[in-house]
């Protein structure tokens, strides 16, 4: 059985180029565009990935790692942040302990991401 | 033998010498009573008496004349001017006898205190003009003397540091003023204090937060003349320069805003560049696919671009803070090589990767020190027009610290630009005319080579070719050269944490 991944980005274009490459490299994704209904999403889905945005309507993806992780709800479920603003160090020091992996978004390209993630989660999604 | 003891003494004489002298005129009226007048018993006694009397009184009143009585204008001419009265004629008494010496004596002194008053006048009114000034200066001023204690400062300087008064303060203590974080006044004057009799000085960005935690920027003017006495020695001008920076650094957030903005697009171009050539490859005649790769490194170069302005930004805010951890050297040079050998087939260059097999590993963070090799071969494309060989070559040298050069054919720099390279927004005199750059690719490469310790350089000659290196230490020497306090911490790996350099770019 594939992976199961959950994308949450509000950039459509990028949602959608990202989605499909991981689609076609045999992973089941959704995806979602608003911090709120991420987090719905997170707690009814069993997700083995999630690729997060940090600059979303409604919540900061940072505010929902910080929810996920009080709340206990990630399980097994691992976290890459998806990003294209940089952080100051502290920030980002503090973001990375509870997190994955932290990614560039202009510069993965599709891929790239396919490998990341292939290499995460010890499989391929075919 | 103190000078009381010699007036004592004189004082004893002179009364020994007055009595002697009364005796002399008690004998000397004795025998002229004898033998002028005929008298004798008691009424020789009382006519030599009587006689030496009058002689006596009459030497008195001489004495007094000539000796007491000036003593005492003297005196009563020093007493108006220890009382500070105004001068005036009467203070000069009319002789009775006509005292000349004394007379003008008192009027000479009058003369020399009058002078004195007017300079005195003079310089006191002059110190006032001063002090208005200073305390009218708009800007902190403040003068110390050799402890680094202020004894002198004006109304922008005691509103600066929130104080009625800043007399008697040592100046580390009231004014904690920084260049790059550190403290740079009080070692400047330790330093004139030790080297120099006179000095001058000017910092052109230095900071300091006041109690209302306000941050300013300020020009800092100081000169020092040595001063061994407790006076006047080093005095300091502070211009305030913040409305300056802060509009510098609008500019700077300016465009970091800019490239953070512009990397979303950036993201979907090379995105979907990629899935054209990975669905399409096999679809493409030649010249379309090499339609694509041009707009491929296009591409890249803009991402290129864009990371080097948002850095360039945080290096500025001093906010550049590079994560290095152990790496093998090979996959790196390997993987940022083969990224750009497209770039360079396309501007019709021969990129050549040569690397010894084995070699030490080093401390580095592995997308920015990419960023350098790559600025260089970017450097190299734009700047070797009439040659076609570019070649990165990987060696380690005689102190085991990793070499990396890229060597170019091109046209080569003066000699006495080579230095000026490494500098913000500094373009080669060749690239003012005829190469676009933005000039801050080796600023930028400087700063990253400089926070793995390791060394940078150019090489150059005018008309054959430049190369650029840099050299990173081994392993062992790399981790006691770094603060591994600044590491990342190192307990991501049961996570999973994936070790590409990507993920750590920031």
């Amino acid at each position: 059985m594939s992976a199961k991944i959950l994308s949450i980005e509000d950039d459509h274009f990028i949602s959608e180029m990202y989605t499909q490459a991981l689609l076609d490299a045999g992973y089941q994704v959704d995806n979602c565009a608003t911090g709120a209904t991420a987090t719905e999403m997170i707690q009814n889905g069993d997700y083995d990935l999630i690729l997060l945005d940090i600059f979303l309507p409604e919540k900061t993806g940072i505010e929902i790692v910080n929810e996920l992780r009080d709340k206990q709800l990630l399980s097994d479920s691992k976290i890459i942040i998806m990003t294209n603003y940089m952080q100051d160090d502290i920030s980002r020091s503090q973001l990375e302990a509870l997190v994955d992996g932290y990614l560039i978004k202009a510069n993965v390209v599709p891929s790239k991401l396919v490998e990341y993630v292939s290499q995460m989660l010890g499989q391929t999604g075919a | 033998m103190t000078e009381l003891q010699k007036v004592r003494n004189q004082t004893g004489y002179v009364l020994i010498g007055f009595g002697v002298i009364v005796v002399c005129l008690t004998f000397l009226s004795w025998a002229i009573v004898n033998s002028w007048f005929n008298l004798e018993g008691t009424a020789a006694i009382v006519a030599s008496i009587g006689l030496t009397l009058v002689a006596t009184t009459g030497l008195a009143l001489a004495l007094e004349a000539l000796i007491a009585r000036p003593l005492l204008y003297l005196s009563r001419f020093i007493s108006h001017i220890a009382s500070d009265k105004p001068l005036d004629d009467n203070a000069i008494p009319d002789h009775r006898f006509g005292h000349d010496l004394v007379k003008e004596s008192i009027k000479t002194l009058t003369g020399f205190v009058q002078r004195v008053e007017q300079s005195t006048t003079i310089t006191t009114a002059r110190a006032q003009v001063a002090t208005d000034a200073f305390e009218r200066l708009n800007q902190p001023f403040i003068a110390l003397n050799n402890q680094q204690r202020i004894i002198a400062s004006n109304n922008a300087a005691r509103q600066l540091l929130g104080r009625d008064t800043l007399s008697g303060e040592l100046l580390h203590e009231v004014l904690p003023i920084t260049v790059d974080h550190e403290s740079f006044l009080s070692p400047w004057i330790n330093d004139c204090q030790e080297t120099v009799v006179s000095a001058d000085c000017s910092w052109l960005d230095s900071r300091f937060t006041n109690r209302d935690r306000q941050e300013y920027v300020f020009e800092t003017h100081a000169s020092f003349t040595r001063n061994e006495d407790n006076g006047l020695e080093t005095v300091l001008l502070l211009i305030d320069v913040t409305d300056q920076h802060q509009a510098d650094e609008l500019k700077v957030d300016f465009a970091a805003m800019a490239a953070h903005e512009l990397r979303s697009p950036i993201t979907v171009i090379r995105g979907y560049l990629d899935v054209f050539e990975t669905k399409l490859r096999d679809k493409f005649e030649p010249e379309e696919q090499a339609y694509i790769d041009k707009l491929k490194v296009s591409a890249d170069q803009l991402n290129g671009f864009i990371s080097n302005t948002l850095n360039v930004s945080r290096l500025d805010k001093g906010e550049l803070t590079l994560h290095p951890e152990a790496h093998d050297w090979q996959p790196i040079v390997e993987e940022t090589a083969s990224n750009l050998q497209l770039r360079a087939e396309i501007y019709g260059k021969q990129l050549t990767l040569a690397m010894p097999d084995e070699l030490p590993q080093v401390m580095v963070d592995p997308s920015s020190i990419a960023e350098v090799i790559t600025n260089f071969v970017d450097n190299a494309i734009k700047y070797s027009k009439t040659s076609n060989q570019i070649a990165i070559e990987v060696s380690v040298d005689s102190s085991g610290w990793v070499q990396t050069t890229v060597t170019d054919t091109g046209i080569g720099i003066p000699a006495n630009l080579v230095g000026k390279l490494f500098t913000k927004y500094y373009r080669s005199h060749r690239s003012k005319d005829n190469v676009g750059g933005s000039g801050i690719g080796l600023y930028l490469s400087k700063a990253i080579v400089d926070q793995h310790r390791g060394k940078i350089w150019a090489q150059s000659v005018e008309g054959q070719g430049s190369t650029f290196g840099f050299s990173l230490p081994p392993l062992k020497e790399a981790q006691q050269l770094l603060d591994t306090s600044n590491q990342v911490p190192g307990d991501r790996g049961h996570h999973g944490w994936i070790k590409n350099h990507s993920l750590y770019r920031r």
